[in-house]
């Protein structure tokens, strides 16, 4: 029952994404034809458009004719690459995802490692700990990305500055990979860092709120240490609620990856998103966004499914 | 509300009428360009950038786009996220279960790609990113104002006052709003805080509103020269983590386990 809200879900985000894409298309400055073909002057130009992309015809055939070509992947043509959308955004996926995947690992560890290590205790309850995490989550991550470029790349010199690839390292083997790792730490610092300020907090006061049960209590009576308390028992429990606010923010990790990817000058596309825009190219900043949304729709089904896997309850529907 | 969160919302607030006085005029007004890259003096507290313009005044009129821009997106989030909230806790069952599923849909959308789209079909422009914000952004405060009211809606005063026959919305503005308003206050804070960012996130990309200037564009010009004229980077980044942070402060967020980002 639950995975099958959750199936409508995803339907609907993805249908609503695509029927405001088509609204906003339509109600542009110019009309369709001028968004999704740009204007060259020529003539006959624009009429051509309209009849490539079926405008001509009324306007509820023109929008089911839309859901149905996004429904077989057709996600239109872009006018300044002369490629389809679907194949410039499935060549920048493999970036976005390889900035965003470690990011979401990264902070989800170290937040919850932070979280626990700083647990409020009645002799010391940490408030620098957390007025140091409230400020850097107060940080816009570009900011942090400069912060670190500045810092690892042109003081220290350690790490890239920009880029994915050097290209004077040979392509293809090991020393590519090696060097695209390197250059993907620190934009993968600069999206988690947010992220680990707020998951540090969340985990704190759940474990925290965890810790004053009566559960809590017996093991500790029982004689076990404070962190096998802390870890075994508290943290557990704890994981439900963090995981669902952990996952609610994955639509921030595709925001912050358009940011840390212009930041760093990343092939991602979030920077395609942004480039496209710039350029007036529509159909691939549409493609972008309807991608983007599956991406986030689908996470949190993922997500759905974790918590299903910590607490079997949540499967058969009881709780 | 805390006196810490109500000191928050009055700081923004100065800070906010502090940037209306220092930049009466609508645009910069160069000056010299043997002005420029003039490092803080008396003359000109922050400094001047690469053009020769003061980057105080500047900041001030970054300030009141940030403002703006976070401001519209929150007072809309809050009209649609408190009437979603209470229509969904107080209103039938299956309506409860409709804008739920639809609260759930839109805040899935990734605002800010919309926010890009919107800004590449209609051009980058304050009142735009503000309606696709909070447009997009209701369901944090419809989520929160529905927890809140279905609490009180089992409260012994509440019942009494049902009891009576006091109709759905009396009970809503007199008994409901009060006492769900902390809550919702919260709710709008973090939504405040994200338009904030967000705003400045789209300028610092190069798709703001090109009439106004921004904290994000002022980091963003500012970061090239940020080795040779620190301070054309150093306060915009200041003003624009000071006023998310007392966004964060005046929404508890985020050592308050409610805030959902």
């Amino acid at each position: 029952m639950r995975i099958l809200s959750r199936l409508t879900l995803v339907v609907g985000a993805i249908w609503l994404a695509a029927t405001l894409a088509f609204l906003l298309i339509h109600l542009a400055p110019g009309g369709p034809a001028v968004a999704l073909g740009g204007d060259s002057g020529a003539p006959g130009y624009l009429e051509e458009v309209a009849r490539i992309y079926g405008l001509d015809r009324p306007l509820h055939e023109v929008y089911l004719a839309w859901l149905g070509n996004l429904l077989c992947g057709d996600l239109g043509f872009s006018y300044r690459s002369q490629q389809p959308v679907l194949t410039l955004v499935l060549d920048r996926l493999p970036v976005t995802l390889a900035l965003i995947g470690p990011a979401l690992v990264v902070s989800g560890l170290a937040g919850v490692a932070l979280g626990l290590a700083w647990l409020p205790r009645p002799d010391k309850p940490h408030r620098g700990f957390v007025a140091a995490m409230a400020a850097l989550h107060a940080l816009p991550s570009y900011l942090v990305g400069q912060g670190l470029i500045v810092v690892f790349a042109l003081w220290l010199g350690v790490l890239p500055v920009q880029g994915l690839v050097d290209e004077r390292v040979p392509a293809g083997g090991g020393a590519r990979l090696v060097d695209m790792a390197r250059h993907l730490v620190l934009p993968v610092l600069a999206l988690a860092l947010h992220h680990v300020a707020f998951t540090a907090l969340l985990t704190r006061a759940r474990v925290a709120g965890e810790l004053s049960r009566p559960y809590i209590v017996t093991a500790a009576a029982k004689g076990l240490p404070s962190h096998a308390v802390e870890r075994r028992h508290a943290l557990p429990n704890a994981l439900l609620g963090i995981v669902t606010l952990f996952g609610a923010r994955l639509g921030a990790f595709v925001a912050g990856a358009v940011v840390v990817e212009t930041v760093f000058a990343l092939p991602g596309l979030g920077r395609l998103a942004v480039t496209s825009a710039i350029a007036r190219d529509h159909p691939v900043v549409i493609g972008i966004v309807l991608v983007t949304t599956a991406i986030v729709v689908l996470g949190n089904l993922a997500t759905d499914m974790v918590l299903r896997w910590l607490d079997p309850r949540l499967a058969e529907g009881r709780s | 509300m805390s006196r810490f969160r109500a000191g928050a919302v009055a700081a923004l607030a100065f800070f906010y009428l502090l940037c209306l006085l220092l930049s009466p005029r609508g645009a910069l007004d160069a000056l010299a360009m043997d002005l420029a890259f003039m490092p803080p003096s008396l003359a000109h507290p922050m400094g001047t950038d690469d053009l020769g313009r003061d980057m105080l005044e500047a900041l001030a009129q970054g300030g009141r786009t940030s403002l703006l821009v976070a401001s519209l997106t929150a007072c809309l989030a809050l009209l649609l996220g408190a009437a979603v909230g209470l229509v969904a806790a107080l209103g039938p069952a299956a309506l409860d279960e409709i804008l739920m599923r639809a609260a759930d849909i839109v805040v899935s959308l990734p605002a800010l790609l919309f926010a890009i789209l919107v800004a590449a079909l209609f051009g980058g422009s304050a009142v735009n990113l503000a309606l696709v914000l909070g447009l997009t952004r209701w369901p944090v405060i419809a989520r929160l104002v529905r927890a809140e009211a279905l609490v009180l809606r089992e409260t012994d005063f509440v019942r009494a006052s049902v009891s009576v026959g006091t109709p759905p919305i009396a009970l809503a503005v007199r008994h409901i709003i009060p006492h769900a308003s902390s809550a919702a206050l919260s709710a709008t804070g973090i939504v405040f805080g994200g338009a904030v960012l967000a705003e400045s996130a789209l300028a610092y990309v190069g798709l703001g509103d090109p009439r106004l200037t921004s904290w994000g564009q002022l980091i963003a010009s500012g970061f090239a020269f940020v080795t040779h004229a620190w301070w054309m980077w150093a306060f915009p980044a200041a003003a624009l983590c000071g006023a998310s942070a007392l966004a964060g402060l005046a929404a508890d967020q985020p050592s308050d386990e409610r805030s959902t980002g």
